[in-house]
């Protein structure tokens, strides 16, 4: 099979340009070619064109640093004309997936405090320290796959995420794409499924907080962990960019639960009731129950706190600030007190919510006693 | 009506409960597990325990609703922080539609199942539920059992490995209520676990009508039946009712 094509476009020719490049190639999953920017107006023109042969576009996110090229515009610009001549049907642009690359450092400086261009790129990388190649190939290719799919036909929701009982999902999730006379282009359907249903808890659960609510600690259990994964495969989001990114359906992780445990909720057991149904039903014994963070007591976790990784129950943490407002059928994220108050939170971008800091210095107040 | 139809009227009333918790609540709940429970209801018929479904009947089934706790007076083990304290409600309702509008229970079977957790050195529980026991598919009980009846327990799941602590549990009395659902049942929850809640939801006259539709679908019933023991003139009535049920709404 044709690996998929990049086109990458960055303001520099240097050593780090060059990383990328190979970086990417090195791992065999997509072919990356780099160009410099034009003028604003030839660039535009220049993509239309050249993107009908090509199944994605990196963009370094400043490209008016290199003062040899006469480039007065940044990546959020070009992509948003890009995003809306494929919405406008005399130029019928290709629509195809677009990425963020950066370094850390700009990336914060610019890009973070402005949340109006996060929704114009389906993916974002940082080019600094030790980047994990492998891991944003394989983003990358299947988002590029998976536009490619999208553009072929029209498709519905249900051919998205592959389920035909959508019945079964809360009914808002579904609810923009149920008009048929609206038309979608594939960024609204691909831009959906991973800001929304990939990026938040809620319909779909990534794998730690799988972990989390199935009470099992990933490290303690070896390969028990993953046996268990397999067993639950039945449960596994397998629609539109499912080989990039792992998720879980929790309304069937629910209702497999319930299967094997004779009709108890999962919600309802604590980490050592859900482990030993789930160790005896799929004959694993070292399949171990996680222990509460420090600081935290309920074994009944939801959750994971979002530094630490570690489960924990919604009730013991203290919800994550987001930039963009939640859906009201989307979970919060948490952080326990143990990664606010001891370790710090190293993880960039991550903080409380600022209504969460008085209970946080209350709980600090309380152990000084 | 058609029963269609009918399901359909009861999911859309269901949905707006969410909608107005939704707005009153503001991002503390996930009315999910409510839309679901309208989605399901509209699509289908709900079985009985033994099974069994019946053209006319609706119903839904609202599993892990869950609402802060505001109300925290009193609140023992002293260990437990009052800010980690959340109700949650599961419950199954089935109920004939042919007895919607007139005098007859309207509820088939009904289960309002609520577990209040609250976090302190390990986790506490406390629960009661409302439940119909309908003697003429149960076994006698010696103790009386109300037809619908509020109980009191602290083992959510009835584990037999559940800690206990100091205190000592058996079969509480079942205490007399009437029946309740979904939207009658979220003006008793609010009312006594976050009364600012409750106040916000009846402040909206849409959901206030709602509320008192349903009071006089399930509640008229009942508490008529219930009086019928006696004849009487209401010109005679002269308690003030205000204080008998304070979540009743005029």
């Amino acid at each position: 099979m044709m690996k998929p094509k990049f086109l990458y476009i960055d303001d520099e020719d240097d050593a780090s340009v060059a990383a990328v490049r190979d970086g990417f190639n090195d791992e065999n999953l997509i072919e990356v070619s780099v160009e410099q920017p034009q003028d604003f107006k030839a660039q535009i023109k220049d993509l239309i064109v050249k993107l009908n042969d090509y199944d994605g576009l990196i963009l370094d996110f400043r490209l008016n640093q290199n003062m040899k090229l006469d480039v007065a515009y940044n990546a959020p610009a070009i992509a948003q004309e890009l995003r809306m001549s494929v919405a406008e049907p005399e130029i019928n642009a290709k629509s195809i997936p677009i990425i963020l690359c950066s370094t850390d450092e700009r990336m914060r400086a610019t890009y973070d405090a402005d949340m109006t261009s996060h929704d114009l790129f389906d993916y974002k990388f940082l080019k600094g320290d030790e980047p994990d190649w492998g891991r944003f190939s394989r983003k990358l290719n299947s988002l590029a796959d998976g536009y490619n799919w999208l553009n072929s036909e029209n498709r519905s929701f249900e051919d998205v995420i592959r389920r035909n009982d959508i019945n079964n999902l809360d009914p808002r999730i579904s609810e923009r794409f149920k008009d048929p006379d609206e038309k979608k282009i594939s960024y609204d359907f691909a831009n959906f499924i991973i800001k929304n249903l990939f990026n938040h808890p809620g319909a779909m659960i990534k794998e730690r907080v799988l972990a989390a609510r199935l009470g099992v600690d990933i490290e303690e259990s070896g390969k028990d962990w993953l046996i268990l994964l397999e067993k639950l495969d039945e449960c596994k989001y397998k629609g539109l960019f499912s080989d990039g990114w792992n998720r879980w359906w929790m309304d069937k992780i629910n209702g497999l639960f319930k299967d094997i445990s004779k009709g108890k909720r999962l919600s309802n057991t604590n980490a050592e009731q859900r482990v030993a149904i789930l160790s005896e039903t799929y004959e694993l014994k070292n399949l171990k129950a996680a222990e509460p963070i420090k600081y935290c007591t309920s074994k009944s976790f939801w959750t994971i706190c979002e530094e630490t990784k570690r489960p924990l129950d919604p009730l013991e943490g203290f919800k994550v600030f987001e930039t963009v407002e939640l859906k009201s059928w989307q979970e919060p994220k948490y952080l326990s007190f143990y990664a606010i108050a001891e370790v710090g939170i190293k993880k960039k971008g991550l903080r409380e919510q600022f209504g969460e800091k008085e209970r946080i210095q209350y709980m600090k107040e309380n152990l000084k006693k | 009506m058609k029963i269609e139809q009918f399901r359909q009227t009861r999911a859309s009333e269901l949905i707006s409960a969410a909608d107005r918790l939704d707005s009153v609540f503001s991002r503390s709940v996930n009315t999910t597990p409510i839309r679901l429970a309208a989605e399901a209801l509209k699509n289908g018929h709900p079985p009985l325990k033994d099974k069994s479904v019946h053209q006319d009947y609706w119903g839904y089934e609202i599993e892990d609703f869950k609402i802060p706790v505001d109300t925290v007076k009193h609140l023992r083990p002293k260990s437990i922080d009052n800010k980690k304290v959340e109700l949650i409600l599961n419950m199954k309702l089935v109920a004939d539609k042919n007895n919607w509008d007139n005098l007859n229970d309207p509820l088939i079977e009904l289960n309002f199942n609520v577990t209040i957790k609250g976090i302190g050195i390990t986790p506490h529980f406390f629960c009661f539920h409302i439940d119909k026991h309908d003697h003429a598919k149960m076994a006698a009980t010696e103790e009386p059992h109300p037809v619908y009846h509020l109980q009191f327990s602290s083992n959510p799941e009835g584990n037999d490995e559940f800690n206990y602590g100091e205190t000592m549990a058996l079969d509480t009395p079942r205490i007399i209520h009437h029946p309740i659902d979904f939207i009658l049942g979220i003006g008793f929850l609010t009312s006594n676990f976050f009364p600012t809640a409750f106040e916000d939801m009846m402040s909206d006259g849409y959901f206030a009508g709602l509320y008192r539709r349903y009071q006089e679908k399930i509640l008229q019933p009942y508490f008529h039946t219930l009086a019928s023991t006696w004849t009487y003139d209401r010109n005679n009535i002269i308690w003030d009712k205000e204080h008998l049920c304070p979540s009743f709404l005029k």
